[in-house]
C-alpha cells in the first residue's frame, strides 16, 4: 500500500474504533483527559506500526492491545498518584457527552461500581457485553487462554449483578 | 455477539464516548502526523495472514504531539533535541510553504512550541490569530509563484478554514478586550489581502488568487459569525491591541536578555547571536512605539510583527538547547537550565547555533 492508501486505513480505523478504545481507557483509569491522551498515543503506535509494515490480522485488538499497555506503563509510573486518585475516590468524567444530568448520575454510578469490582472483571465486562469482542479475542488481548476469559466473564457478571442487585 | 447488555448499566457504558470537537481536533492531529511520519518510497506494507503482532516501542515523537507535555511550565527539550538533526531545522522551518519539505516541521514543532509560550486564553488567541494570518499569507506566497492549485489549493482552503474557526473559538474564550481587538486587527489585515497577489499573477494564477480571495472572506465570515458587534470593535481596540503586544514583547526581551546573561555556561558565539536578535528586536520596538505615537497603525503591526518573529527565534532555539522556565503571567522566558549534552558539545552545537540564527 502506498502512503494514501496507508493513511485512508489508519483514519478509517480511528473512525471505527475511536469511541471503543477511549471508552476503554476511562473506564480503566476514570479519568476524561488522561483518556484522551492514551487514545491519540494508541493510534499514533498504530500508525507507526502499520507504517513499519508490522502484520496484524485483527486491528481491534492490536488497538486493545496497544491501549492496554499503555494504561499498565501508565499506573507502573504514576502508583501513587493512582493510589492516591482511588483513596480520596475523586472521578474525572468531565464532559463525558450523556444525553441527560440522569445519565451522568448512572455513569458515575457504573463506573464507581466497575471500580470496585476485582482487578480484570470491569474489564472484561466492558470488552464483551460493550464492545462486542469474543471470549476468544478477549483472551488474546490480555494474554489468558480463552476459558480462562469466560469464567472470568461470568464470574464478573454475576458479581456486577450482585453489587446492583439486578 | 449475545447477551448484549445483560444489566443497564452496562448500557449506559456503552454511550460513553469522546466529545465530537475533541474527536475531530485528534482525527487531524493523527492525520497531521502520518503525514509527517510517512510511508518511505518503495516501501511495500501488506496485510498479513499471521494472528501474532508486534508492539512497536515507545517513539520519542509521541511525547512531541501530546498538548499537554508541550504546554508544561518546564519545556522537556529532549525530545526536541532527538527530532532535530541540527539546532537549524527549527528555524530553517518557520520560512517553509505548504508542499515544502519542512513544512510540517513548522505546523508541528515551531507552532507547538510557540503555543506552549501563548499562556493563558488572551494570548492564545493572539496567537490563533498570528497563524491564521500567517497561514493566508503562505496561500498568497503559493499563488504568486503560481503554486496554489489542485490538491495544494484544496490543503490551504482547509487550513484556512480550520485555523479561522479555531482563532473564532480562542477569541471567545478571550476578555472582551482582546476578543475585539483580534478581530479588529484580522478584519483590517485579512480583508487587505490579495491585492498584491492578484496584480501579480494572471491567467491560472490569478483565479487561484480569487479562490484565494473566497477563501479568506468565508474566513473572515466565521469570525464575524461568531461575533455580534464587530464594527463596535474601534481602532482604539486596533490600538489598545498593538500596544499591549508592544509591551509584551517588550517584557519578552528583557526576560530574554536576562536569561542569557544569567547562563554563564552559553557559548559565547551563541551568546553575541542572540544578543544581536535581540538589539534588533528591540529597534522593532521602538520604531513600533513611534508609528503609535504618529497613528500609523499598519507601520506599527508591521514593526511588532517583525519584534515577534525574532523573539519567537530565540525563544524556539533556547528551548531546543535546555529546559525553560516561564513567567505564567507574562509568557517570557526568565530562566533555562542547558542540557549536558549542549554544555559539553560548546563548539559544535553552538557554532552551528550561531550559524542558524544567520538562516
Amino acid at each position: 500500500m502506498d502512503q494514501d492508501a496507508l493513511k485512508r486505513t489508519f483514519l478509517d480505523s480511528f473512525d471505527e474504533y475511536n469511541d471503543a478504545i477511549f471508552r476503554f481507557c476511562v473506564v480503566k483509569t476514570s479519568n476524561r483527559e488522561l483518556a484522551e491522551d492514551l487514545t491519540q498515543e494508541t493510534f499514533m503506535r498504530y500508525w507507526q506500526a502499520l507504517r513499519n509494515g508490522s502484520e496484524m490480522s485483527n486491528t481491534r485488538s492490536f488497538l486493545y492491545t496497544v491501549a492496554r499497555n499503555l494504561v499498565i506503563d501508565w499506573y507502573r509510573k504514576h502508583k501513587s498518584d493512582s493510589l492516591d486518585a482511588k483513596m480520596e475516590g475523586g472521578f474525572q468524567i468531565g464532559d463525558v457527552r450523556t444525553p441527560s444530568a440522569e445519565t451522568d448520575a448512572t455513569y458515575q454510578h457504573v463506573l464507581a461500581t466497575m471500580r470496585d469490582l476485582a482487578e480484570g472483571d470491569a474489564e472484561v465486562l466492558v470488552l464483551r457485553f460493550v464492545d462486542g469482542l469474543e471470549p476468544r479475542e478477549i483472551a488474546a488481548i490480555m494474554e489468558e487462554s480463552a476459558n480462562t476469559i469466560s469464567v472470568r466473564i461470568n464470574r464478573a457478571l454475576t458479581r456486577l449483578k450482585e453489587k446492583l442487585d439486578v | 455477539m449475545t447477551d448484549k447488555h445483560p444489566t443497564p448499566y452496562l448500557a449506559n457504558v456503552a454511550n460513553i464516548a469522546m466529545d465530537p470537537k475533541r474527536r475531530d481536533e485528534m482525527r487531524r492531529a493523527l492525520s497531521e502526523y502520518a503525514d509527517f511520519h510517512a510511508v518511505a518510497e518503495g516501501v511495500r506494507i501488506e496485510e498479513a495472514e499471521r494472528s501474532s503482532v508486534r508492539i512497536q516501542h515507545s517513539s520519542v515523537w509521541s511525547g512531541l504531539f501530546t498538548q499537554r507535555t508541550l504546554r508544561s511550565m518546564y519545556l522537556n527539550a529532549t525530545l526536541l533535541i532527538a527530532l532535530m538533526v541540527s539546532g537549524g531545522t527549527a528555524v530553517a522551518a518557520q520560512g517553509a510553504l505548504p508542499g515544502d519539505t519542512l513544512y510540517p516541521v513548522k505546523l508541528h514543532v515551531n507552532e507547538n512550541v510557540r503555543s506552549a509560550f501563548a499562556v493563558g486564553a488572551n494570548a492564545q488567541a493572539r496567537l490563533e490569530a498570528e497563524l491564521l494570518k500567517e497561514r493566508v499569507e503562505e496561500a498568497e506566497t503559493l499563488a504568486t509563484e503560481g503554486r496554489l492549485e489542485g490538491d495544494a489549493a484544496i490543503d490551504v482552503t482547509s487550513r484556512i478554514t480550520a485555523q479561522a474557526r479555531a482563532t473564532a473559538d480562542a477569541a471567545a474564550a478571550a476578555d472582551a478586550e482582546t476578543s475585539a481587538a483580534v478581530r479588529t486587527d484580522l478584519a483590517l489585515s485579512l480583508g487587505a489581502t490579495g491585492g498584491a497577489a492578484m496584480e501579480a499573477t494572471t491567467g491560472a494564477a490569478a483565479s487561484a488568487v480569487a479562490g484565494l480571495d473566497s477563501t479568506i472572506d468565508a474566513a473572515l465570515g466565521i469570525l464575524a459569525a461568531s461575533e455580534n458587534d464587530v464594527d463596535a470593535a474601534t481602532e482604539l481596540a486596533g490600538e489598545v491591541n498593538l500596544e499591549a503586544r508592544i509591551e509584551s514583547a517588550g517584557v519578552r526581551a528583557d526576560g530574554l536578555e536576562r536569561t542569557i546573561a544569567a547562563e554563564a555556561e552559553l557559548e559565547a558565539s551563541a551568546r553575541a547571536a542572540f544578543a544581536a536578535r535581540i538589539v534588533e528586536a528591540r529597534e522593532h520596538i521602538a520604531e513600533a512605539r513611534a508609528s503609535i505615537r504618529e497613528e500609523a497603525q499598519a507601520a506599527a503591526e508591521a514593526s511588532v510583527s517583525a519584534a515577534d518573529s525574532l523573539l519567537g527565534e530565540i525563544e524556539s532555539k533556547l528551548s531546543l538547547m535546555g529546559d525553560v522556565e516561564i513567567d505564567t503571567d507574562t509568557g517570557a522566558i526568565i530562566d533555562i537550565n542547558l542540557h549536558e549534552a549542549d554544555v559539553e558539545a560548546d563548539s559544535e552545537t553552538d557554532a552551528r547555533g550561531a550559524l542558524d540564527l544567520n538562516l
